[in-house]
């Protein structure tokens, strides 16, 4: 790829209607975020039906923003009401919160912002970096080695997942058999379509994914609500904007003294968000620890300790840019916000993958490029919008969450516009409610629908070019490591126990 | 979670067996267009059945014959849940009946009515105002703006 390709791909994140699109993702994020129930895969799903209409470099690019805005917004009701938005921003209540007691509130929610900013932008320079080059020495694969590298990375993904290696395996494979449903990729002949003509595209993406992640988790909150309504009262809310002088801000002084937390927790995220399967929350955590163990004063973790806030964010915020790495040159999406992001670039037209920077360079430079102008606006928005932001976590989840409901039924429709696409949304919630209380994970069986099809197109290419003799694949090193690989993975993590530290929350 | 696990790996390893014998057979064609080399149009759906399957019928044996009862074991989806999913699927396919009946602006209000009383709303000040409201404003920006018309 010429480097004019490189220069207009960026030049062209710039343009108005892109920048307009990247705030309004950002503030959308933010604020989907900032609600507790409400996280980044579930706004992106939602919102994918509204790009439509959008080229597909603004598609992207207001989606991504909704997802550093989301990443960023979990930290709000963390600090403020010790209730994290997402999942990824529970380590962040453990020093948040006590700042918040303590009157420095408003200090915690700058601090995880610059770190949340600084941690988003290392991994996003990481991921321009990395990706072309390993996007080439994918494309020196064969589709041998393609499918045992998916082969391994369903199965890692499946067995880390979740609490239950066995099970998460289990949702997986039920993914991808999904998603063998509708026309056969070689012949073109209908499988299990039972008549409709409307599932031989497939089952709906946007349907299952909105069905499975939105509406089953509302429907989770609304019961939840119905047995805990004359229970306990919600964690006492902390007022942040009585704070006076130093406490209002983070000086200078503090922030160098956090730089070397918020670089090593970058690292950390970065390298977490590289490798599938390990999500945000994990290296959270993992940052958070680091930063502990490397401190002086590690008694005062805990207490609200602001270097705690920038590990934990700067951390779980690096996973962003570096879960993008296997999703654009491998086709493998990191976690459930890329597998989404996976799934609209696919809408869009443009199929992930080795050969994306050559087909689809001035698109994945222009991503690249509305990646850092998000984070940008993120920090624009995100410290200029911080009493609205507080304001909205107060909204009843009684008058949101109607208009949630009410969006994925209008843009479910909009997706095929037929009614099977909502009554498979609907379906689709009901079976994600019955996954979610049976410890099913219903992310390894969304990620394995979406990379179902590219595993049985390598599969079917590599039976054609070894004219169906299996053995041949003895004679490929690179197909037999991963196959190896896949079969310890399986022994691992079923077999043997899996490590408490990964078993992340659904 | 032993008791859940039994009873979901049971019913995932049946319908397994049940795809494996009924659903694939009948609705996926079984032989090889051309006749030359690679899978068919069945291969990929077979071996992605015959495996969760197995893996289904795995974890139902360990449970049942190396895991031991306990009594502190609750049931993960109580009778209570099950009269939820009940009611709340019902709600689901009548909203989806009324939108493809009466359309979105005459479904959407009965829908944002019924998730706001599910949700413990019930002053009718908030549920008709925001029934009325946020409907015709989805209506309108699916409409205006993205020039899509909803049913």
């Amino acid at each position: 790829m010429d480097f004019e390709t490189i220069i207009a791909g960026f030049a062209s994140s710039l343009t108005l209607a892109n920048l307009v699109f990247i705030c309004l993702g950002v503030i959308v994020g933010i604020v989907v975020g900032a609600i507790p129930g409400l996280n980044g895969p579930m706004a992106i799903a939602i919102c994918v039906p509204l790009t439509f209409v959008l080229d597909p470099l603004t598609a992207i690019a207001f989606l991504i923003g909704i997802n550093k805005g989301a990443n960023y917004g979990g930290s709000v009701s963390a600090i403020l009401i010790n209730v994290p938005g997402a999942a990824e921003a529970m380590a962040t209540t453990f020093d948040g919160y006590p700042l918040a007691r303590l009157g420095k509130g408003l200090k915690a929610l700058k601090m995880s912002l610059y770190a949340s900013v600084w941690g988003d932008t290392f991994s996003d320079l990481v991921l321009i970096l990395v990706a072309a080059p390993f996007a080439i020495m994918a494309l020196k694969m064969g589709p041998s080695e393609l499918f045992a590298v998916l082969l391994f990375a369903l199965t890692f993904i499946a067995a880390l997942v979740g609490s239950s290696a066995t099970k998460g395996i289990i949702a997986a494979i039920a993914g991808v058999f999904l998603s063998t449903v509708g026309l056969d990729p070689e012949a073109s002949t209908p499988r299990m379509t039972f008549g409709q003509l409307d599932l031989e595209e497939g089952v709906p993406l946007l349907a299952l994914i909105v069905g499975m992640l939105a509406l089953s988790e509302i429907l989770i909150q609304i019961e939840e609500g119905w047995r805990t309504r004359h229970a306990k009262e919600p964690e006492q809310r902390v007022s942040v904007f009585d704070a006076k002088g130093d406490d209002r801000r983070v000086t200078w002084p503090e922030f160098r003294g956090c730089l070397r937390t918020i670089f090593r927790s970058s690292i950390i995220g970065t390298v977490i968000g590289a490798l599938p399967g390990l999500g945000s929350t994990l290296a959270g955590f993992l940052g958070y620890g680091a930063a502990k163990r490397a401190s002086k004063t590690p008694d005062e973790f805990g207490k609200g300790k602001l270097e705690g806030v920038a590990a934990a964010e700067a951390a779980n915020s690096a996973v962003v840019g570096a879960n993008l790495i296997p999703t654009l040159s491998l086709g493998i999406p990191g976690n459930l916000s890329a597998a989404i992001l996976l799934g609209a670039l696919i809408i869009h037209g443009v199929q992930p993958g080795p050969m994306i920077f050559e087909s689809h360079g001035e698109l994945i430079y222009g991503i690249f490029g509305a990646m850092l102008v998000a984070n940008f606006a993120n920090l624009l928005i995100g410290h200029g919008g911080l009493r609205v932001f507080a304001y909205i976590i107060s909204l009843p989840n009684r008058y949101i969450h109607p208009v949630i409901v009410l969006m994925c039924f209008a843009g479910t429709y909009l997706t095929t516009q037929s009614m099977l696409a909502i009554g498979v949304m609907v379906g689709f919630a009901l079976l994600g409610y019955i996954m979610r209380k049976l410890d099913y994970s219903i992310v390894a069986f969304i990620i394995a629908f979406i990379m179902g099809p590219m595993t049985e197109d390598a599969l079917r290419q590599t039976m054609v070019l070894f004219g169906d003799r299996p053995t041949e694949l003895l004679t490929r090193p690179i197909t037999m490591v991963f196959f190896a690989l896949t079969a310890y993975s399986l022994w691992r993590f079923v077999v043997g126990r899996k490590p408490q530290i990964l078993a992340e929350p659904n | 979670m032993r008791k859940a696990d039994i009873v979901s790996a049971g019913v995932v390893a049946v319908f397994g067996l049940f795809v494996l014998l009924v659903v694939i057979p009948v609705w996926v064609p079984g032989h090889l267009e051309g006749g030359g080399y690679g899978l068919r149009a069945q291969d990929f759906p077979l071996f992605t059945a015959i495996s969760f399957s197995l893996f289904a019928a795995g974890l139902f044996a360990y449970r049942v014959f190396f895991t031991k009862p306990d009594e502190a074991d609750e049931t993960p989806i109580p009778p209570k849940s099950w009269r939820f999913l009940a009611i709340a699927g019902g709600v689901l396919a009548a909203i989806t009946v009324l939108l493809d009946t009466v359309g979105f602006l005459a479904g959407g209000p009965v829908a944002i009515g019924a998730f706001m009383v599910m949700m413990g709303e019930r002053r009718p000040l908030p549920v008709v105002s925001l029934s009325l409201a946020a409907p015709l404003a989805v209506w309108l920006f699916f409409w205006k703006f993205l020039e899509f018309p909803l049913p």
